[in-house]
């Protein structure tokens, strides 16, 4: 279930990664749930993939992304590690990928993690940057959708101020 | 009024690199001001970049894009001369739209 490091948290980092590491242990019933959700999430994503913007957590993003994705050195996410100011963050993701649909980039430490969707139409390079709200530290993803399939990078962030705080 | 978007674009061969810069607050809706009141959430939700009838960047946003918003991308087949227009909306439903000319 988990090429995708989203659901591998640090050891003993805190409360929340822990349970997402058990959330891991337990992968199977995940697999499960994102099958459950798949058929709807992909009818709701077709729309204009608006739907992505109401999940409140990992779990719920990976169900609305309708896959899993491959963390297989397809996307370079480029953030930088030690964020002192997380009111302004720039962030940049390349693809080493044909026919790129569309860009997600998600927050796992924002109240809302999907942060930005791109649509990438023909003719334009799978390459975006721009700059990100992060609200404490934890992982940054960049979610990659080619030819149907889902590729992602991600990255650790420790941040020193939180936007909003 | 917000102020312009603020539009970059150069050929460069083949690619076009556009850099925009929307003006914008975007309110989380999650900040107090310096009366401890929440301040309304106000952020952009929708960017759309066309040149010649054609769309070569939709972007849908969240709160968490930071205060006035950059954009970065590349496209093809854009020549200098080429008009290029940015449209944003917000959660308003207040809207803008600038253009220049590919450089």
């Amino acid at each position: 279930m988990c090429g995708w490091s989203v659901m591998r948290a640090e050891p003993g980092r805190s409360p929340v990664s822990r349970g997402r590491r058990s959330l891991l242990k337990h992968g199977g019933a995940l697999a499960l749930l994102a099958a459950c959700g798949l058929v709807e999430a992909r009818r709701a994503y077709a729309r204009d993939g608006v739907a992505m913007f109401d999940a409140t957590t990992m779990r719920e993003v990976l169900a609305r992304l309708g896959g899993e994705p491959a963390a297989d050195g397809k996307v370079v996410l480029v953030i930088d590690e030690v964020i002192e100011n997380g009111g302004m963050v720039p962030v940049s993701v390349e693809c080493r990928l044909d026919a790129v649909e569309e860009i997600l980039l998600i927050v796992e430490g924002n109240p809302a993690p999907v942060a930005v969707r791109f649509g990438i139409p023909a003719g334009t390079e799978p390459f975006v940057s721009t700059r990100l709200k992060l609200a404490q530290s934890g992982r940054v993803h960049a979610v990659a959708r080619a030819n149907g399939r889902l590729h992602v990078a991600s990255r650790d962030t420790q941040v020193t101020v939180g936007a909003c705080s | 009024m917000t102020d312009p978007i603020r539009i970059r674009a150069r050929s460069k061969g083949d690619l076009t690199e556009v850099l925009v810069l929307m003006p914008h607050p975007m309110e989380t809706g999650l900040r107090k001001d310096a009366a401890g009141a929440l301040v309304e959430a106000h952020f952009i939700t929708d960017v759309r970049v066309t040149t010649g009838g054609r769309t070569v960047l939709d972007a849908r946003m969240s709160i968490a894009v930071s205060q006035d918003p950059l954009l970065g991308f590349r496209f093809r087949g854009g020549r200098p001369g080429d008009r290029i227009s940015v449209t944003w909306t917000d959660n308003k439903g207040e809207t803008r739209t600038d253009e220049t000319v590919i450089a």
